[in-house]
């Protein structure tokens, strides 16, 4: 054998044969198990001779140190499917480090491993961590990082790559190197790094949690080199070895004279309304929304993409937007994430044309937000520009605070009594909502296909004297749960996907409920089959782990946006009665039966349910699997909407 | 799609009805078996759901008598707002009668307040 043969195909000999045990005698090296390890350089310049090498690793390893890293930074899981470019740290979380903090999560594929992140993090309100295999696996992740980029989501993502040419074995482990990997999704991170020293991955670490979890939040990349993890360290290394301490960092708010404005605009309006989005950034949000919204007497309209306000709140009306937003003459935006088109439409008819929205002629705009502090140039979720009388670079909900206290300090006994007699009327304004609401979902109470109003009221029904959560999207269920459901929690909702990129919804769910599932909360996720379809691997995970969620399969057997789309299309052109106006939109043909792939994954699951009147029989039995700490899925054939 | 969208089509909607009770004489009688085929084939089901109960987003609700024939007739032919037009040659008068048959020989919706899971 050659003097120059690589590091792994040695020890991989060792681990695989039993040969191997008579060339460690005859390279002289058997003894080295007791012998102290030997100092190696961590990158070396040149081929490695087999004679430097010892036949097994004594001691610590970069890839422990890598794992006391990960401890520091009170990581709790890791979600991952297995790849060489990262088996060092994978065998350092399991073994060295008990697999606990982070522990170690099987997916069947990287976008849900990431995907998960995302939605952990928007339950636990810290972050989860994912690994990907070099190259490969970033790639597979890369439309769950785009995802919770746009959506301002911090998470972190690690990966492996074998920076040294002279260590790579032939063939696989070129494919899985890079050069510089983390330029896949340097436009959808917020930081990435790529360290050469144990000590420079983790300042590295420190620096990428404190980067990712200040606003504007965003992934960040730390790609560990192969070497690295996987070399011992050496002992005068080791004792020099320092983790940085993680420390909390304030959030960015508003500058005070700023406020200050804002607050005298808002004492002086008439008619003011507060537009909210992506605001809520924790469990205080809401309760300081409501505090303004009733100092000011002003309607909320609450786009959803966090959980703001409680939708049964009085001053909450965010299902009269037009109504509210037409006469005010000040709309205070919270995160809003597109300015322009909260004024503004372009209604999908030939030519696109730009449709203003009808609005007060004196209206002036406040902005509180961080959407333009991390403006890129290639992904366009920077929106189309939009002014405001008043802009105000910060996070709104650290803001808040001094918005308040301003708004108390300036204004007059009158003032207060002016905005409690208008807050009043707001208030009385809303009280017909939840009705309207109820005599809407009635229309479509018996019809067959299920409607998304049955389906959606029928799980209410069963949850709502549980302390449950609903980590999915709501916009193709006609927003029932927004319009009928009491959401009061402050935990009860997350809003959605960030880029809508499909295949959000089954994993962030699923990161989400192992987020409630330490909080002891109950996880009810109504997914679409054709997000489902992107990611139907999760449901293993979700039973491999013992992850308790009722996954309700909203089965319209369609990409049913898409039906509408080319619908809209077909009938433009005059094709809408070509045979193949269908031909791409359809799930169907055959049904896929989500009740068998489910099962096969190891989940409970019944028969699809077609009928209405089979919905709550079905729901409470896959309800008491799930509290027994165990997920479960029906599939419910359902109308397109 | 946006809930201003939808507001504005209900505004629409409400606006075709009053002109849909002024020509209520002229309503042709139309087939509902034949309806039901042609709000399938023409996907008027995609947006104003299975039995025109109206979506949020995407199409407000058309039965019932939520509208009347000659509302649904020139919101057919010279839409507002998002939805296509169909031109006589797609689908005939008498076809939209077909439609509006269909649609009011639809069930009243429950009273809500006799639905528990509503309560």
């Amino acid at each position: 054998m050659s003097k120059t043969i690589k590091r792994r195909q040695f020890l991989a000999g060792v681990a695989a044969a039993a040969p191997a045990a008579g060339l460690l005698a005859a390279t002289g090296k058997a003894a080295a198990q007791t012998a102290p390890v030997p100092s190696i350089p961590a990158v070396p310049m040149t081929d490695r001779s087999l004679n430097d090498m010892p036949p097994q690793t004594i001691g610590k390893t970069g890839s422990d140190f890598m794992v006391d890293v990960m401890k520091s930074l009170d990581i709790d899981y890791i979600a991952s499917c297995p790849g060489s470019t990262f088996r060092g740290i994978h065998e350092s979380i399991i073994n060295y480090g008990d697999n606990k903090k982070p522990e170690f999560i099987t997916t069947l594929h990287e976008d849900t491993a990431a995907a998960m992140c995302h939605g952990y993090y928007k339950v636990a309100k810290k972050p989860m961590a994912c690994m990907v295999h070099g190259t490969v696996g970033l790639q597979h992740a890369s439309m769950a990082i785009y995802n919770a980029f746009a959506d301002r989501v911090p998470m972190l993502v690690l990966s492996g790559s074998i920076g040294n040419a002279v260590t790579r074995q032939a063939y696989i482990e070129w494919n899985h190197a890079a050069q510089d990997q983390a330029a896949i999704v340097r436009d959808i991170t917020k930081w990435d790094d790529q360290p050469t020293s144990l000590q420079g991955f983790a300042e590295s670490m420190v620096r990428a949690h404190e980067l990712m979890t200040t606003v504007p939040m965003a992934p960040v990349l730390i790609t560990a080199d192969g070497d690295l993890q996987e070399d011992p360290i050496a002992p005068e290394v080791e004792k020099k070895l320092r983790i940085p301490k993680l420390k909390t960092r304030s959030q960015p708010a508003g500058d005070l004279l700023a406020v200050r404005e804002a607050a005298k605009m808002l004492i002086a309006a008439e008619s003011p309304v507060i537009y909210t989005n992506r605001y809520g950034r924790t469990e205080a949000a809401p309760g300081l929304l409501i505090q303004l919204a009733e100092l000011i007497g002003a309607p909320v309209v609450d786009a959803h993409n966090r959980m703001n306000m409680p939708n049964r709140h009085p001053l909450n009306h965010s299902y009269r937007r037009e109504a509210v937003l037409q006469p005010a003459d000040v709309i205070l935006a919270l995160e809003p994430i597109d300015l322009f088109g909260l004024n503004n439409y372009v209604p999908d008819l030939v030519t696109r044309p730009n449709d203003p929205r009808r609005r007060n002629p004196n209206l002036k705009i406040i902005h509180i937000g961080t959407e333009g502090m991390m403006a890129k140039s290639n992904f366009q979720d920077f929106q189309r520009f939009a002014e405001a009388d008043l802009h105000i670079a910060g996070d709104a909900e650290a803001t808040m605070p001094a918005l308040i206290e301003s708004l108390k300090a300036q204004m007059s006994a009158a003032d207060k009594s002016r905005c409690d007699g208008r807050c009043s009327k707001v208030k009385d304004q809303a009280a017909k909502l939840l009705e309207q609401a109820r005599a809407a979902v009635a229309y479509e109470w018996d019809t067959t296909p299920i409607s998304s109003g049955r389906l959606v009221m029928e799980l209410w029904d069963q949850i709502k004297n549980e302390d449950w959560m609903m980590p999915t999207e709501t916009q193709f269920l006609s927003d029932w749960p927004y319009r009928l459901w009491d959401i009061n929690k402050p935990y009860q909702t997350m809003g959605g996907s960030g880029a809508q990129g499909i295949g959000y919804n089954s994993p962030a769910a699923l990161g989400a409920a192992l987020a409630n599932k330490d909080k002891g909360r109950l996880t009810v996720a109504v997914v679409g089959d054709g997000d489902f379809n992107m990611a139907p691997g999760v449901l293993w995970t979700a039973a491999h782990h013992k992850i308790p969620i009722l996954y309700i399969v909203h089965n319209n057997r369609a990409y049913h946006q898409e039906v509408m789309m080319i619908l809209r299309m077909a009938a433009r052109r005059q094709r809408v009665n070509n045979k193949n106006v269908y031909v791409g939109t359809l799930i169907d043909n055959p049904a896929p039966d989500y009740t068998k792939i489910a099962q096969g994954y190891g989940l409970f699951a019944e028969k699809p349910v077609l009928e209405p009147n089979e919905l709550a029989g079905s729901i409470r039995r896959a309800l008491d699997v799930v509290k027994r700490g165990e997920p479960a899925l029906i599939d419910v054939v359902s109308d397109g909407r | 799609m946006q809930t201003r969208q939808t507001v504005r089509a209900f505004i629409g909607v409400a606006a075709l009805l009053v002109c849909g009770a002024a020509q209520a004489q002229d309503v042709p009688k139309g087939d509902a078996k034949a309806g039901l085929a042609d709000f399938r084939k023409f996907g008027c089901y995609s947006c104003h759901g299975i039995i025109g109960q109206g979506t949020l987003r995407d199409g407000p609700r058309i039965n019932a008598a939520a509208l009347g024939y000659p509302a649904i007739l020139t919101q057919v032919r010279t839409p507002r707002y998002e939805m296509p037009a169909f031109t006589a040659s797609q689908i005939s008068d008498s076809g939209v009668a077909d439609i509006y048959a269909y649609l009011s020989s639809l069930p009243k919706a429950p009273d809500p307040k006799t639905i528990k899971q509503l309560q």
